[in-house]
């Protein structure tokens, strides 16, 4: 199985120290769920995972070879990033947007039919198959993000780095993704890294929950130890309760700690 | 490659080659191929081979550097008002140019080469502020401001003019014209303006990654800095020695793309090799009208595009004007 490790990793954002001295390896065929609050340095280590933030120091390693020693399209096409803004500059049919994807395999080439194949998997999987003819600047904020996830899917990844992917989804559609990604994870064996603000989406989805407070690493592990009420009045000052329900687990934000 | 865009290509295609046939047989001397084919010793053959021949391919490849580079800047920019002559990068280039007259006894390539170095300088610059997520109306203004500083360079180098044929030069790099130029001048430019087409053409990919933002982008495997650089260098070859022999040119630029967005859609990588057919046709067509247009003398080029595209420039900033508010 792939992993994907930050050894004593420091990441600064304009000169100021956002994740500090972090040690940690992630599975592929896990969802490792990254938590924080505001300003914890999710984002920030996520695009250092994925090869775009060269580390102040320390080092990120695929399979045990440096991140940043991979070309970009290489490692573009092992380690695919989910943005959280969506940003979609022109107005684009959503099944040529989703096809950006595949620009780490195709290269200079045109899409072929298997890509042409892949692209309407991705966009099955994101539950968007119908807006594939839309132009993606009509689309609202929840299909928009539908679309998004469909584009990270179509480059078929080894990891895939998802930054709020389920912010500003309805339920329905939330729960489509999240099993689509979870799917992703178990049974393809994908590693999929996903930061999330609810908690008890969190809570659902999550093989690992890693919690982020002040650059470093407050809690790994699993969900009912990871999202333990002490836990959480640390990282987010909020009292909690972790419920163990017939659907799984829920977590309540009771007040302010 | 979509059908529509295949279809699109080659009625351009088509358009340019009547454009062409007709450039070459429109001028005060007419010419009737079928008399002339009896006498390869007509004088008549030298107007066509070496005036009205150098003339429409200089207006082919020039109308291809501005409508490729223009539609790769707003592409590489994500911004539709990029343009080399909006954002001075053909100022700079004529600023380039003009400077070389105090050089006492230059070699002949040293004012071209100045014209792809002032060329170089603005985009560099522009791209540089590009970078890094400022904000539209800061990379607009840099465009203005370098627009500004170029031209106000050349209104200096017009009043501290060294001689009264350094000032006609110079009038003639800030009108651009057409007129009088020949096989050596073609010749001169046209391997310029070819690599300029190649390097901006590579970067179709990396600007289609770029609808997605700088960080979508880098996360599809595109190197930035390198796009960059390649555009750079692609915008100052095409642009730049297009100024270097026929002066400052503008809108074809700016308004292809706009032209062809709607027939094949704004993907910008797909827009690359359609805008440089719509530039050549843009071009070529505008300087017949300014050799059709009967006046004592002729209407320079660059006065003749500007008075097209000023209006449509407008009516472009009309309509984005609640996406830039």
């Amino acid at each position: 199985m792939s992993r994907l490790e930050a050894r004593d990793l420091t990441l600064t954002r304009g000169g100021r120290p956002v994740v500090r001295n972090l040690d940690v390896t992630l599975h592929a065929g896990e969802v490792t769920v990254l938590l924080g609050p505001n300003g914890a340095g999710k984002s920030t280590l996520l695009e250092a995972l994925c090869g775009l933030l060269r580390p102040a120091s320390g080092q990120v390693l695929l399979d045990g070879g440096d991140l940043a020693a991979l070309a970009p399209a290489a490692r573009a096409r092992r380690i695919g990033l989910l943005p959280q803004t969506h940003e979609i500059a022109w107005p684009l049919e959503v099944r040529i947007l989703v096809g950006l994807g595949r620009i780490p395999h195709v290269g200079a080439r045109g899409l072929s039919s298997e890509d042409a194949r892949i692209i309407d998997a991705a966009l099955a999987g994101a539950g968007a198959t119908d807006l594939a003819g839309r132009d993606a600047s009509t689309l609202s904020g929840g299909e928009r993000a539908r679309v998004m996830i469909a584009r990270a899917l179509a480059g078929e990844p080894d990891w895939l780095l998802a930054d709020e992917p389920l912010a500003g989804l309805d339920p329905g559609y939330q729960i489509d993704a999240a099993t689509t990604l979870s799917g992703l994870a178990r049974e393809s064996g994908k590693g999929v890294v996903l930061t999330l603000h609810d908690l008890t989406l969190a809570a659902r989805i999550a093989d690992r929950v890693l919690v982020l407070g002040d650059g470093t690493l407050v809690a790994d592990g699993p969900p009912e130890t990871a999202l333990a009420p002490d836990v959480l009045a640390r990282a987010f000052g909020v009292r909690t309760a972790l419920r163990r329900g017939p659907e799984g687990l829920s977590v309540d934000v009771l007040g302010r700690a | 490659m979509s059908r529509r865009r295949l279809v699109v290509l080659s009625l351009l295609a088509l358009l340019l080659t009547a454009l062409v046939a007709v450039s070459l047989m429109t001028g005060r001397i007419p010419l009737p191929l079928a008399q002339m084919a009896t006498d390869p010793s007509d004088p008549r053959w030298a107007v066509l081979v070496q005036l009205r021949l150098p003339r429409t391919l200089l207006a082919v490849l020039i109308g291809a550097g501005l409508g490729l580079s223009g539609a790769a800047l707003q592409g590489f920019t994500r911004n539709p008002l990029a343009d080399p002559g909006v954002l001075g990068v053909s100022s700079a280039a004529a600023l380039g140019a003009v400077l070389t007259l105090w050089i006492p006894a230059a070699a002949g390539w040293v004012q071209p080469a100045a014209a792809m170095a002032g060329a170089l300088a603005g985009t560099s610059l522009l791209l540089a502020l590009a970078a890094g997520g400022s904000s539209m109306t800061v990379f607009l203004l840099a465009g203005v401001v370098l627009n500004t500083i170029a031209g106000a360079g050349v209104a200096l180098a017009l009043s501290l003019a060294p001689t009264p044929w350094a000032v006609n030069g110079i009038i003639d790099w800030l009108m651009g014209s057409l007129v009088d130029r020949g096989l050596p001048e073609t010749l001169f430019a046209a391997p310029f303006i070819l690599a300029g087409l190649l390097l901006l053409s590579s970067t179709g990919r990396a600007l289609d990654a770029l609808t997605l933002g700088e960080t979508g982008a880098r996360s599809l495997g595109v190197d930035l800095d390198r796009t960059r650089i390649v555009l750079a260098a692609g915008t100052a070859l095409a642009v730049g020695a297009g100024v270097a022999v026929a002066g400052v040119i503008g809108f074809a630029g700016l308004v292809t793309p706009h032209l062809l967005r709607p027939l094949i859609g704004a993907r910008p990588g797909g827009l690359l090799w359609p805008s440089a057919l719509g530039g050549a046709v843009l071009v070529l067509a505008g300087d017949l009208a300014v050799r059709l247009i009967p006046s004592e003398a002729e209407v320079r080029l660059g006065v003749a595009m500007a008075c097209l595209g000023g209006p449509f420039f407008l009516g472009l900033l009309l309509m984005l004007r609640r996406r830039l508010g």
